[in-house]
């Protein structure tokens, strides 16, 4: 499945991360992506784990120094779950490595992706021009502090609370 | 009133932008109309029955001028000429073209109106008191509160793709003009020794099953209400239902947890998550979006306004009528808020042309400061003209056909578009308001009925808020014809209930002279003129109404008794 990375776009058609189902000899080296309940089981690093969208991104709080990746799934297009579960992992558990966006995504979507914090995400089929859409169809901020360096509150106040322009 | 800065303006211009490329890669077969239905409804593009219908959300009811004559040029280049005040302090129009969308699009961002999250799943458009700022029993001002609530919930990733709709609504008295209880989330702002607090209920809503809100906290400190709300609408994502689309609205999720377990979590939700940055930053952006709520000046010779307005009253007993009904006290001296209601009996509840909307327009201008609001039961405001202006307003409002005097009464009844208009509706709802307004106009009812709140919907979604309507009319399709069923003793305001339903469905022809005889009955029985007809029904019970719905007529042969 080709890869989009998020910021700036970028197709990527080699993603050096494997996927082990849980089921099978187990992977020998990383990078690769594990169900969440065989996290325990594996030493190798680099080390990524999937959620489905009703999971508990508290769960992963033992394993997050090992992990360098988090994939969360889509059900449907517009599941808004795994947009908390991005909120949580990067502002309450600290979560630094890749977030990574998978199952029913389409691509203009993606905008909210990239506002949401992921730096990645899995799309069935990637052109192109695809990425030229991208750029027409993005949105540059929103305004609450979540969006970091994208808040438009942030950017507002930054100079003592005056009527600054962006 | 708020007004854009370059940061607002740069947000809906790049939505506007998205949405004209979505539009063109679906034109041009790019973009399949499933994916598309998903993006379109978050840009308030609704497929009705015959058109495309495009919701514009007008930010907790207030509009300037300029946006209303903006309005008026978008029906008139792209609609039929007129547009349509709803039930959510929205205003619609329903015959677009896709083609056209993105030019109206643009030019509404123009005007800094945006029709982002006017449908979907996400929040719709933050509803409040048509009197903020004008009523005298206000403690707080809810429209800064509102705005900053807007701007926190637009575009939001977490927010954009809940399982349901939701609907927020604030208001800042005790007096709830804004059906608090029936919104997913409802706040009342009050002052505790000089302090906002907030009240905060959730998990109310009509549609197909009516609930009232609870309250999740009495007296929460307002400063905290961006992490509080944050914490209620994570809880909604992640744990609402989302395999049934009749189960998915909060309420649902309040219900099933139950009231006392749906607070825990949120609770523990927002305890941990609560961002000492958003709500230093929450701080700073109300003091900013307050200044563009300051109040106009009103400073008058008030003793000489209330002389004026005497004398006029006394000399034109239309206009002393239409200011008994349509004119309420301001909390400035001298001044007074004026409902204009778009229900002249016969006319299409809510309807205004365009040459309505720009002679609004201007009168706003030269009387009301530029200012003008939309209320929940399809009626306009202008909320601060000058006691001894009146008089002139009122003869241009009349010459129009816009001095209607029945605010709040019997004819100012609200009706969704209905089967005329809408893809769910199952019945019609806007001639059954025609027939039954030009029937009570007729009789010269709307006087000596008093206060008396008329709702219909054409289907069980209830955009006609018929559950909270003193008298509600539910619009069925029973064996391929059109049936009404009536509620009453609902209510929409502080004392808010949901109606009780009175028997099995009527017909079509059966409706209205049932609704008369109703009225009739409460007429003869009530204990005096002052005893409006939701205190009779609340003192006789419902059932005492039920007889005289069913009342045999020659077409229809008394039942057995059961």
């Amino acid at each position: 499945m080709p890869l989009l990375r998020l910021a700036p776009p970028a197709i990527l058609r080699d993603d050096p991360w494997r996927t082990w189902d849980g089921t099978g000899p187990r992977p020998a080296r990383g990078p690769v992506i594990v169900p969440r309940d065989r996290l325990a089981d594996l030493a190798v690093r680099p080390l990524g784990v999937d959620l489905a969208p009703v999971d508990d991104p508290a769960d992963l709080r033992p394993h997050l120094p090992d992990l360098a990746l988090v994939r969360l799934h889509f059900a449907f297009p517009h599941d808004g779950r795994p947009h908390s579960q991005a909120r949580l992992l990067r502002a309450r558990l600290g979560f630094t490595g890749e977030l990574r966006a998978a199952g029913a995504l389409v691509l203009d979507l993606v905008p909210h992706l990239e506002l949401a914090g992921f730096d990645s995400a899995e799309l069935p089929a990637l052109e192109e021009g695809d990425l030229a859409i991208l750029a027409r169809i993005r949105l540059p901020r929103i305004y609450a502090p979540e969006a970091g360096a994208r808040s438009i509150w942030r950017a507002r106040h930054a100079a003592g609370g005056g009527e600054a322009e962006p | 009133m708020y007004r854009y800065d370059a940061h607002d303006r740069e947000l809906v211009r790049a939505r506007v932008r998205q949405f004209a490329d979505q539009v063109r890669r679906r034109l041009e077969g790019r973009l399949d109309e499933e994916t598309f239905r998903r993006l379109r409804l978050l840009n308030g593009l609704y497929l009705q029955l015959h058109a495309y219908m495009l919701r514009v959300p007008i930010p907790y009811g207030t509009l300037r001028a300029d946006q209303l004559r903006t309005l008026a040029e978008v029906a008139e280049r792209f609609d039929r000429g007129y547009a349509h005040v709803t039930t959510r302090q929205n205003v619609q129009f329903h015959w677009i073209r896709l083609v056209d969308a993105p030019a109206v699009l643009e030019r509404l961002a123009e005007a800094d109106l945006a029709p982002i999250q006017a449908c979907g799943n996400s929040i719709r458009n933050i509803t409040s008191d048509p009197f903020a700022g004008v009523a005298p029993d206000e403690e707080v001002d809810p429209r800064p509160w509102c705005e900053l609530l807007r701007q926190f919930l637009t575009l939001d990733p977490e927010v954009h793709f809940l399982p349901r709709k939701f609907k927020m609504a604030v208001i800042g008295a005790r007096r709830d003009r804004a059906m608090i209880r029936a919104h997913d989330i409802g706040i009342r702002l009050w002052r505790d020794d000089g302090r906002v607090r907030a009240e905060v209920l959730a998990g109310g809503g009509l549609g197909r099953t009516p609930m009232l809100g609870q309250r999740l906290r009495e007296d929460l400190p307002a400063e905290e209400l961006l992490p509080y709300v944050r914490a209620i609408l994570r809880t909604y994502n992640r744990f609402g239902r989302r395999d049934h689309l009749y189960r998915s609205r909060l309420k649902i999720l309040v219900h099933d947890l139950g009231i006392e377990r749906f607070r825990a979590v949120v609770e523990a939700e927002y305890a941990a998550g609560r961002d000492p940055e958003l709500v230093d930053l929450g701080r700073r952006e109300l003091a900013r979006i307050a200044r563009h709520f300051a109040s106009p000046a009103h400073a008058v010779d008030a003793a000489a306004e209330e002389a004026r307005l005497a004398a006029d009253r006394r000399h034109d007993s239309a206009f002393d009528a239409f200011v008994a009904t349509n004119v309420l006290r301001h909390r400035h001296p001298g001044h007074r808020a004026v409902v204009v209601t778009l229900k002249r009996p016969g006319a299409v509840p809510g309807d205004l042309d365009a040459a309505a909307m720009r002679l609004l327009a201007d009168l706003a201008e030269r009387h009301s400061f530029g200012e003008i609001r939309t209320t929940h039961e399809q009626d306009l405001v202008l909320p601060h003209v000058r006691a001894g202006a009146l008089r002139a307003l009122w003869a241009e409002l009349a010459a129009a056909g816009l001095a209607t005097p029945n605010w709040r009464r019997a004819t100012d009844l609200v009706s969704c578009p209905g089967l005329d208009y809408c893809q769910l509706a199952t019945a019609r709802s806007i001639p059954v308001a025609q027939e039954l307004a030009r029937a009570l106009a007729a009789r010269g009812l709307d006087r000596e009925l008093g206060e008396l709140a008329i709702r219909i919907s054409g289907c069980i979604n209830a955009c006609g808020q018929h559950h909270v309507g003193h008298i509600g009319v539910l619009g069925l399709e029973k064996r391929g014809r059109e049936a009404y069923q009536i509620t009453v003793g609902g209510s929409d305001a502080e004392d808010a209930a949901l109606g009780t339903v009175l028997g099995p469905a009527l017909s079509r022809e059966e409706i209205v002279p049932a609704l008369l005889r109703m009225l009739d009955l409460y007429r003869a029985r009530r204990r005096d003129p002052r005893e409006r007809f939701l205190d009779f029904v609340r003192r006789v019970g419902p059932a005492a109404l039920r007889e005289v719905i069913h009342a045999p007529t020659p077409a229809r042969p008394a039942r057995d008794p059961a």
